[in-house]
This record gives C-alpha cells, structure tokens and sequence, in this order.
C-alpha cells in the first residue's frame, strides 16, 4: 500500500510538473518582446526604450488591459518611451482612447527616449496609438 | 486464485496511477494557463489586410498633399472595390479641406480615420532643419528661431512651439544624439497636435 501511495504522489508530481512547464499553455502572449527589428512599434516602461516592454504590429486603440510582456504592469498611462521602428509607416501616439487627446506623431525609423524630458505632457499619459497607411503623416 | 486477485489489484493501481497523472497534468496546465493570462495580453490590434494597407498607402502618397474631401472620397473607393462593407471612416484632429491629411488604418475597430499631415514642402524643410540641427550646434533661442521661421513662412497658421518634453530622433543616431543634447545642442523633435487640434512643434535640448 505504501508503494502504491508512493508511485501516486511520483506520478502527481512529474505529471504536474510536465504539464505546467512542458506542455504549451492555450492562451499565451501573442506579442513579443524585440525592439530591434525593422517593423513593430515598442512601448516601454521606463526611459531609453528598454524592458519591461511590449511590441505590436499595428494600431492599438486602447491600451487597457494591455500588460508589458511577461509581467502584470499595466501599459495604460504608464509609458515613457517609443519606437517607431517600421521603416515606412508613421504612427501616432495619443493621450486618449481611440486617438483622442494630445497626440504626437513618430515619423518612420526613431524613437523618443525619455518622455518625461523637461515637463512632457505625454510621460505616463499615453493610451492608444495608429499606424498610418504610408510615411505622409509626420 | 491469489495470483489472480493480486494481478487484478496489480492493473487497477497501474490505471490508478495513470489517472493520477492524468489529473495532475492536467492541474499543471490549468495552473500555467492562469499564471500567463494574468501577466500577458495581446498588445495592439489587428494587422490590417495587406492590400488594404497598400491602397491606401498609394492614395495618400508622401510627396503629395490630399485634401479631407479628396481623401475620404479615395478610402471610399478602396473600401468599395475592395469589399470591405464593414470598414468605416471617420475625420480625426485637423482633417479639413484647408490642410492635407494622412490616412491612419485601425483594423481592430475597422475604421481609416483621416488625420492632419505636414505638407511635402513643410516635411522637407524640417527634415533638413532636423538634420542641421544634428550636425551643429545651436542654443536653444537659436535653434527656436530657425524653426519658427520655417513654420511662419511654411505653416498654416495656428502653430505652437514647445520647447522641451520630447527627444526624438532616427533610432541609429539617439546616441550621437543625447551627447549632442549633453553638449548644449538643442534639435528639432518633431510634430504633434492638442486635443484642440492646435498643431504642435518641438525642439529638445536641456
């Protein structure tokens, strides 16, 4: 019986164990975290664009709910600096919601490294941002 | 007849075993399955569809300025000949007749909201502004001066210059920039607008 009992809890564990680490979860990150590709808009944290941070393809009308990957901080209102990396698409970045509010426009191929420089009013406040069709906004 | 018992008991705590394993796999999963969705969650939308994104590139194109109207009645079309029945348009900040416009392509919402754009004429004049303040070193009244006088000869009126709040730059020269920002250079940072629809300038520097 004892033997019995110690195979049960052995094959809890490894069982455990395989399926919490091996086994692919269904419902994973679908952004990632590389700033320095030549597409992508990336968000950061903190200033010089670096982690905690997260990386889209494309227009992000809220950010609410939105995470910096791999962990539980809430990019809503809190980034302080941006990366347009793509090299032929401009993209706005807004205060608001849905492209309301103040906004800036980041013009293909830079980036902000501080926006907290010297009083912005977009450190820690931005919300949403758009990819524009072309390089004709900024 | 003992044999017989202790090999039935032999694979019922064998399939015993199995379903503990089962169970316990299963936990795992659940357990990484919870801890991921409460770190992550999708960041940004939808990709638009390529040759949407394309269309819509040509039409608003960077060396020409598209009026509001112009603009909405060429989204229009695209939408149309493209059968995106669904897909609206809306008129963001400063899209007027009075100004160009660019298109900005939001899949998630499918929406194309028109936006206020620099002219070409005014794009180019800044980007090499933006360069010679790059490259040389002007104070900060300098530096304002030489934008202001672009934007008074160049701008619709209504502009506003910001001096200070953004350092922006092309992302292989930020460093090269930051120690030109160090040495008491200021640079043109580009271009924005308020929730007013006020068009907004920035130089940087410290």
């Amino acid at each position: 019986m004892r033997k019995l009992i110690s195979k049960l809890m052995l094959a809890a564990i490894v069982s455990g164990l395989l399926g919490a680490l091996v086994i692919p979860a269904a419902a994973g990150w679908a952004g990632n975290n590389t700033c320095n590709t030549t597409s992508g808009i990336c968000v950061s944290l903190d200033d010089n664009n670096g982690v905690p941070r997260a990386v889209t393809c494309c227009s992000d009308n809220t950010y609410v709910g939105d995470k910096y990957f791999n962990t539980t901080t809430n990019i809503d209102n809190t980034v302080s600096s941006v990366r347009n990396a793509f090299a032929g698409n401009d993209v706005t970045f807004h205060v608001n919601t849905n492209g309301g509010g103040d906004s800036f426009c980041q013009d293909s191929g830079t980036q902000d490294n501080d926006l907290g420089w010297f009083g912005s009013d977009f450190d820690d406040k931005l919300s949403s941002h758009n990819k524009s069709a072309g390089d004709g906004v900024c | 007849m003992n044999r017989g018992t202790s090999r039935r008991r032999g694979v019922g705590s064998s399939l015993l075993v199995v379903a503990v394993a089962i169970v316990a796999g299963l936990c795992g999963v659940g357990v990484r399955s919870l801890l991921d969705s409460s770190q992550s969650t999708t960041f940004g939308g939808t990709p638009a569809p390529p040759e949407l994104e394309a269309a819509l590139a040509a039409a608003f194109p960077e060396d020409s300025c598209v009026a509001a109207t112009d603009g909405e009645l060429a989204v229009s079309e695209i939408l149309d000949r493209q059968e995106h029945a669904d897909w609206r348009i809306a008129l963001g900040t400063g899209a007027t007749d009075e100004a160009c416009v660019g298109a900005l392509v939001d899949a998630g919402s499918r929406r194309v909201t028109l936006i206020m754009a620099l002219s070409p004429a005014l794009r180019e004049r800044l980007e090499i502004l933006a360069a010679d303040l790059r490259s040389e070193c002007h104070p900060r009244d300098e530096a304002a001066r030489l934008v202001t006088t672009i934007l008074d000869e160049m701008s619709p009126p209504g502009w506003e210059l910001r001096i200070g709040g953004r350092i922006n730059a092309p992302s292989e020269r930020m460093e090269e920039v930051l120690r030109h920002i160090d040495a008491g250079c200021w640079i043109y940072s580009g271009t924005g607008w308020s929730a007013d629809g006020t068009r907004l300038f920035w130089i940087g520097g410290k």
